[in-house]
């Protein structure tokens, strides 16, 4: 069994594995995992060693004579070993306190103002919002809203502000950090940091409902110069299309009720008041999934196959009537100018 | 004993005739014969069978429910179950699993064991005891109904708040899981008094609390903190249920409720369930392992002071499960650390096992496979355990598959191979004939391959990244094998078990196993298999911890055990005990008294349920269970415990010299006129 953990912690193409953190938080608790797995694989040789010893040694062999059956001494007990086996667990796990306790404090400490990019993140069922409010020293001189896929610089801390807005998620990056639940009512906070650009996957870890195994999410890490870019693209509002397939779909975005709902900055910026939480489109497709980050936004398919039936994707709010294949490439027209 | 006291029939003013048929609904039975006295009984024995064998089909049901999630998972996004279905059946697999299997079938081994291991006739409160299982019977049937009236519950085990509001499961799956529970809480409530009441009050003479066997001290300890703890549980799902049928807002963000309330009440009650679960498991082994080790279990003292501070610590680490809630820091730190040194005591009782078997004579029957497999499983779901209580690192480990696997290898590995441990052991005391060997190892290590197999490569999925109660996963993550190889481990388990049902059939027909087969050393292999239904003839007075071992040897001058050339069994075996036999040869068995059958507890409990649907669907049945409660209370309150015309309580059944001869008696009485002839003298 240990041994099958070891390989795990060998394997590389497993995306989420926690044994190999790619920020400080997450190599911060795989420091302090690292030698106390190794205390418990000690612990597991030695008590399974006995064991099997044991049963080896002491095994009845059913002697050729059955009736003199040779009783074995009867022990009732020993009582210095006994005090022995309850006083050095308890220093071994002493030490596992030591060193885990201090931890628990730094992972929970806040960063020092305007250290941490701020991001506010909202759980819903079953999708990712997220909020940059404004942050000059960031870059971001006008609010950033996006959704599924948390974009952030690399090497840099970021501080995310966690609510939900209907039952209890929990943001989860592994390669990055822990997992923080995400509770309506509460506003919780959890820390980030990724140490090179790169993509990592992550994913809702708190059942929340029928699609909960949907709710997946990224994080995108840019370096300096990805990331000036990425926020300069976010703050430019769309053109609305004025002629061709796109402005039918622009068109077709507010007649077919899609408007009621998601918010295209610019163009669409007020949602009906009985709108379901959705997700922000105005650059749906500077992102490279959708719906809980479990479609490929690169794929055309995907995205068809998502307006002629967005119940694809069990517990979906969206509703959207029927479409022609001709409003579906309409609609897919506008929405690919949301770059 | 209370039970076999000379007293007179309840009277209810001075003067007036006993109640015989309260509110005359029906005549009293008094068979124990035929499958009419199963409804009726209130021997402890017969109650202990019926709790194992409905906790063993819903260890069935269970077990199908885990086979379609393994099929769902063996490859990545698969198609098998839709994701409602999926919910439904991790969540009823979870249920199931806690709640109707292992908890009744502990409670068969505490009803069938406890008062035999004691030296008692039965359980403090016969009729009660009777009332505990029909209650629980029919908590979990409508539970099941749930499947065929709408869907099951489909929020998970823990049923966290607040998806487990109208306005998030519209459906009534969340309303039957939380009345269903109330009920079956009502059972383990009752069975809790009465056991702890049985430990403490109805130990034959000498039977000192340090001579109590290991198991009957840990089944106290569990009872004790089902009584504690399922007050807490009933609690939280009142206010569910107020919530979602009367519009309550004790969960409702909306109203400014805090859902974090529901874990901290879910977890008080669901940590020390934990060790109600695993104690008695516990205990079970450090009977069986002693017995064939051929000598005494090590350190029985803190084997016993071990599991009371389990129980005590067991109450202080209930946030653990919440690491991740946003609890803060200080209270993580707390429940870090407590959780921690939980380890201390249990790990006790593992070296206590391994000294048992240091240095003994190992004969390697399937209980005792069960056994050292239950000490060795158990180590690594402990360790695991500990790791998850470095409270930084659980942040990534909860929530994933090596929580799973952990609580697997705790659940699995450590209390249902306790109980196969205990089925085979016991198993020629219940039923007078052993399981076959050959076939019990087979299944032992068919289902101890297939244990490994499926919840080992979940510790590596876990670490993976891969999360729990997901009804699918995407390709690219790297937990396409290990899932299949769990799969494949699931079926194999599953063959398992049907080897151990094929083996419960094959073996109705070995030879009679008498009434030590084991060489055992506790008191229970001093009587007959199966045990009469007074149990002892005479109740024994106790000098030692494993009494009977003592009885049945001295020491030599090297201090080895000597086997004595007499020794006298308690009831039913040999010619001494046949002539009046136990401690006393003058004592006349018909003499005892033992409480009659009665309809009562089934119809008392029958209105539970009604009440359930009722307030499901509508207030008129709510009113009639009410009823049907209300006259079941009084039937069974005014209804004698010993009926009045019943002569000498229980002649004719298990007479001293029936041993093995069961099946023909029962023939014997049914064709002699049924069950509500009268008695067979």
């Amino acid at each position: 069994m240990a041994s099958l953990v070891v390989l795990a912690g060998c394997a590389s193409d497993a995306p989420q594995d926690m044994l190999e953190p790619e920020g400080p938080y997450a190599r911060t608790l795989d420091n302090l995992f690292n030698p106390i797995f190794w205390v418990a694989v000690a612990v597991f040789v030695v008590v399974e060693g006995v064991i099997v010893y044991s049963i080896v040694k002491w095994r009845d062999r059913g002697d050729a004579d059955g009736d003199a059956e040779e009783m074995p001494a009867q022990l009732h007990g020993n009582t210095r070993l006994e005090i022995g086996w309850t006083i050095v667990p308890a220093l071994v796990l002493a030490v596992i306190a030591v060193l885990t306790v201090p931890v628990i404090f730094e992972l929970n400490a806040e960063p020092a103002a305007g250290e941490a990019l701020e991001v506010d993140v909202t759980g819903a069922q079953f999708w990712w919002g997220y909020d940059y409010p404004t942050q000059p020293d960031f870059g971001i001189t006008e609010g950033i809203v996006t959704a599924n896929e948390l974009h952030i610089p690399a090497g840099q801390q970021v501080h995310l502000t966690l609510e939900s807005v209907d039952v209890i998620h929990s943001f989860w990056a592994p390669k990055l950090n822990g997992k923080r639940d995400v509770v309506p009512g509460r506003t919780h906070h959890w820390l980030l940091e990724a140490d090179e650009p790169g993509v990592y996957s992550g994913q809702c870890a708190e059942f929340c409902g029928l699609s909960h195994a949907n709710m997946r999410l990224k994080v995108v890490a840019h370096d300096a110069t990805g990331w000036e870019a990425w926020v300069e693209d976010m703050q430019q509002e769309p053109v609305a299309p004025v002629s061709g397939l796109a402005a039918e779909g622009f068109a077709l975005f507010q007649q077919r009720g899609c408007s009621g709902c998601h918010v295209v900055e610019g163009a669409y910026n007020e949602v009906a008041d009985d709108s379901p939480p959705s997700p922000n489109l105005t650059h749906l497709f500077s992102r490279d999934c959708f719906a809980g980050c479990i479609y490929d936004l690169n794929d055309r398919n995907e995205l068809e196959a998502w307006l002629r039936d967005p119940q694809r994707k069990a517990g979906s709010k969206m509703v959207i009537g029927e479409l022609t294949e001709a409003d579906i490439d309409a609609l897919y027209a506008y929405l690919e100018t949301l770059e | 004993m209370a039970l076999t006291e000379e007293r007179p029939p309840l009277e209810l003013t001075a003067g007036d005739e006993p109640v015989r048929n309260p509110l005359g609904a029906f005549s009293r039975p008094s068979s124990s014969y035929g499958w009419r006295s199963w409804l009726t009984t209130v021997d402890h024995k017969k109650i202990g069978i019926l709790y194992g064998a409905t906790a063993m089909a819903f260890f069935a049901l269970g077990g199908l429910e885990a086979l379609l999630l393994r099929v769902q998972l063996a490859q990545p996004e698969g198609q098998v179950l839709s994701p409602e279905v999926y919910n439904q059946m991790f969540t009823m697999h979870g249920t199931t699993m806690v709640f109707l299997v292992i908890m009744p079938m502990l409670a068969a081994f505490s009803n069938y064991l406890i008062p035999l291991m004691i030296g008692a006739r039965d359980v403090a409160f016969p009729r009660l005891n009777a009332l505990s299982y029909w209650v629980f019977l029919f908590g979990g049937l409508f539970l099941y109904s749930s499947f065929f009236l709408g869907g099951a519950p489909d929020n998970g085990w823990f049923n966290y708040a607040p998806n487990s509001g109208v306005a998030f499961s519209p459906g009534h799956g969340i309303d039957f899981w939380t009345l269903g529970l109330q009920i079956t809480g009502i059972a383990s409530l009752l069975g809790a008094v009465n056991l702890i009441t049985t430990c403490l009050n109805m130990r034959a003479p000498g039977m000192t609390l340090l001579r109590m066997p290991v198991f009957v001290w840990m089944a106290l300890v569990a009872q004790f903190l089902l009584l504690f703890a399922i007050p807490v549980i009933t609690v939280a799902l009142f206010l569910l249920m107020f919530d979602r049928l009367f519009g309550a807002n004790f969960f409702n963000v909306e109203a400014g409720a805090d859902p974090l309330l529901w874990q901290h009440l879910f977890w008080i009650f669901g940590h020390p369930e934990v060790y109600i679960l695993v104690l008695p498991a516990f205990g079970i082994v450090s009977d069986v392992i002693p017995t064939f080790a051929r000598k005494p279990l090590f350190g029985y003292p803190f084997m016993v002071f071990s599991g009371i501070a389990i129980g005590f610590m067991g109450w202080g680490v209930w946030a653990h499960h919440m690491f991740a809630s946003g609890i803060g820091p200080v209270s993580v730190a707390a429940f870090s650390l407590s959780t921690m040194f939980i380890a201390v005591p249990t790990g006790v009782k593992i070296f206590n096992w391994i000294g048992t078997l240091w240095k003994g004579k190992l004969i390697f029957t399937t209980a005792m496979l069960f056994a050292v497999a239950l000490v060795s499983q158990f180590t690594i779901g402990g360790l695991s355990g500990v790791m998850h209580s470095v409270a930084p690192h659980d942040t990534q480990q909860t929530d994933t598959y090596f929580i799973v696997a952990h609580f697997h290898y705790v659940l699995f590995g450590g209390s249902m191979f306790g109980i196969f441990a205990g089925i085979y052991y016991w198993w020629p005391k219940i039923f007078g004939h052993k399981l076959s060997e050959r076939i019990g190892k087979a299944h032992f290590w068919t289902m101890f391959v297939g244990f490994n197999l499926t919840f080992g490569p979940m510790h590596i999925v876990g670490l993976q990244g891969m999360p729990r109660r997901t009804a699918t996963y995407p390709e690219g993550m790297g937990w396409d094998l290990m899932n299949l190889l769990e799969t494949i481990g699931s079926f194999l388990i599953a063959i398992s078990f049907l080897m151990w049902v094929y083996n419960v059939v094959a073996s109705r027909k070995n030879p009679h196993a008498g009434a030590d087969p084991w060489d055992g050393r506790t008191l229970e292999w001093s009587i007959s298999s199966p045990p009469p239904a007074y149990n002892f003839d005479v109740e024994p007075t106790v000098e030692h911890l494993d009494e009977w071992w003592h009885r049945k040897y001295g020491e030599d001058e090297h201090g080895r055990p000597v086997r004595r050339e007499h020794f006298t069994y308690l009831s039913g075996v040999d010619e001494a005990s046949r002539r009046g036999g136990g401690d006393d040869p003058d004592v006349d068995v018909s003499d005892i008294h033992l409480p009659s059958p009665s309809y009562w507890p089934i119809v008392l409990a029958l209105g539970l349920p009604l009440i359930a649907y009722g307030l499901i669907y509508t207030y008129w049945l709510a009113a009639l269970g009410g009823l049907v409660i209300i006259a079941g209370s009084f039937g069974l309150g005014l209804e004698p415990s010993v009926d009045p015309d019943a002569g000498h309580g229980d002649h004719g059944d298990h007479g001293p010299d029936d041993e093995g001869h069961d099946q023909e008696l029962a023939e014997v009485g049914a064709a002699a006129g049924g069950d509500d002839d009268e008695e067979a003298s």
